[in-house]
């Protein structure tokens, strides 16, 4: 192991958005590793009001885009796209639901992160600093500490996409 | 065919995992990744404060009335942790939980009333991963379970030493392969230059109190502890630590921000290097070998 703490002087690094963050894999890669092998089938769904009454009812978190991007798998289960907007970050992940209801995986697609950041060039730059994540269900381990994503807002995407698959799946039956 | 790289992330340990390969082709490098993400679940899951079912949780609640077993890997953290409190003479505790839990940085447990005078010193290690506990108390391991999340997540993807890896738990991160990983540092009330780390083959993991910092019955108290006095480490310092095992480096991390320049021998004993920043000074601590 060897480190040495370098001083970056702030005019080598290009203005623009103060962002960091990251684009990790398209939609056709998220379905690919959540399902491998498996065939998808597009379902997209505008929610109707007493549905999204239901979905808030049921996951006591708001609803704030009615389209539903969601494919069918052929492995019965299904597959979800979504994006939660945060104070610190956007997020756009996928999550794979199976027919019982139990969520099988989740793959972040994207996440950038609103901060006093900057970009740096030709760096693979990671941007450290630890972050809060209040998790409603099991909580994180690392509760306390941290600056940069909240992961409070994919937890709250989570149960809001459970909620939804349930409402829609209620709404199926005969 | 050129060797493919790949980035992916998870939400996991309340923050974002992010994993970034090179030099592998593309099944073999998602598998080693799922690997690693199964394995950093598995910690979360033993670990966390706040799933009742964890070891952490078990063991708060019922360690103290009788002997627990736990998990080989929480026992490993817990034998890791006993080794940086001795060495650090107790700036490192991990039974400071009562103290966050009282400046309402984590929930309260579901168990007996903690001891206010309890330390690590009353967490009793046996054969068998069996621990008790010797006055009745509250562990967290918010303070050395992240980095040993990192550090297992990389033996469970078995990479050659060829490939490069880096997994980042939100600031806690683990650098693998031949070349050096630039990392910038997000340091509050720092103006100007960009602070960045240069780090090969090792870890780095950061603290600070700033951004969480909140006013307690009259004092500024932060989201970390000084094992000895009990009180709240500064709100404005920053600190990184570069170590061989993240687990290290993030519990050295609680250190220095408790210690200060207190923590140069602790750091020397582990191989590790701290940067400091405090009042506009940068401070390094600790031996950077030659390179």
């Amino acid at each position: 192991m060897r480190s040495r703490l370098l001083l970056i002087p702030a005019a080598v690094c290009i203005s623009g958005p103060a962002l960091g963050g990251a684009f990790y894999l398209n939609i056709e890669q998220a379905q690919q590793l959540l399902f491998p092998k498996a065939t998808f089938e597009e379902a997209f769904h505008i929610l109707t009001d007493p549905e999204i009454k239901a979905i808030q009812t049921d996951a006591e978190v708001s609803v704030t885009d009615r389209k539903v991007r969601m494919w069918k798998v052929s492995t019965g289960d299904t597959f979800y796209l979504d994006q939660v907007i945060g104070l610190n970050s956007d997020v756009t992940y996928a999550i794979g639901i199976s027919a019982k209801g139990v969520v099988t995986g989740i793959e972040i697609l994207e996440c950038w992160e609103h901060y006093d950041q900057v970009r740096l060039p030709a760096w693979r730059a990671q941007f450290t600093g630890k972050k809060r994540g209040t998790v409603l269900d099991d909580g994180g381990i690392e509760k306390i500490s941290g600056t940069t994503l909240s992961s409070v807002h994919i937890t709250e995407g989570v149960q809001r996409i459970l909620a939804t698959h349930a409402v829609l799946a209620a709404g199926a039956k005969p | 065919m050129s060797p493919a790289s790949i980035a992916r992330a998870r939400p996991l340990l309340g923050t974002r995992v992010d994993i970034r390969l090179s030099g592998m082709d593309g099944a073999a490098a998602n598998s080693a990744v799922d690997a690693a993400f199964s394995a950093i679940a598995d910690i979360h899951r033993l670990m966390s404060f706040h799933d009742s079912d964890s070891d952490v949780s078990r063991l708060n609640r019922d360690a103290f009335a009788a002997p627990v077993t736990v998990d080989a890997r929480t026992f490993a953290v817990l034998r890791r942790a006993r080794e940086i409190s001795e060495a650090s003479n107790g700036a490192f505790d991990i039974c400071t939980a009562r103290k966050l839990v009282a400046w309402g940085f984590l929930p309260a447990p579901e168990a007996a009333a903690p001891d206010p005078a309890a330390t690590w010193r009353d967490i009793v290690l046996a054969a068998g991963n069996s621990v008790r506990f010797a006055k009745p108390l509250w562990i967290d391991l918010g303070g050395i379970a992240k980095g040993y999340a990192v550090d297992t997540a990389l033996e469970a993807m078995k990479l050659s030493p060829d490939v490069q890896c880096i997994i980042n738990a939100g600031g806690d991160l683990r650098v693998s392969g031949p070349a050096p990983e630039q990392i910038a540092l997000r340091v509050p009330l720092a103006a100007g230059d960009i602070p960045a780390i240069e780090i090969i083959d090792g870890s780095l993991a950061s603290s600070s109190g700033h951004e969480h910092a909140r006013v307690r019955e009259g004092q500024t108290v932060g989201p970390h502890v000084d094992g000895v006095s009990g009180a709240s480490t500064s709100t404005t310092r920053f600190v990184s630590v570069t170590a061989e095992d993240c687990c290290v480096a993030d519990a050295l991390t609680k250190v220095v921000m408790a210690a200060g320049a207190g923590a140069e021998a602790v750091l020397r004993r582990f191989g590790a290097v701290a940067y400091m920043y405090d009042a506009g000074v940068w401070t390094v601590l600790g031996e950077e070998s030659e390179g």
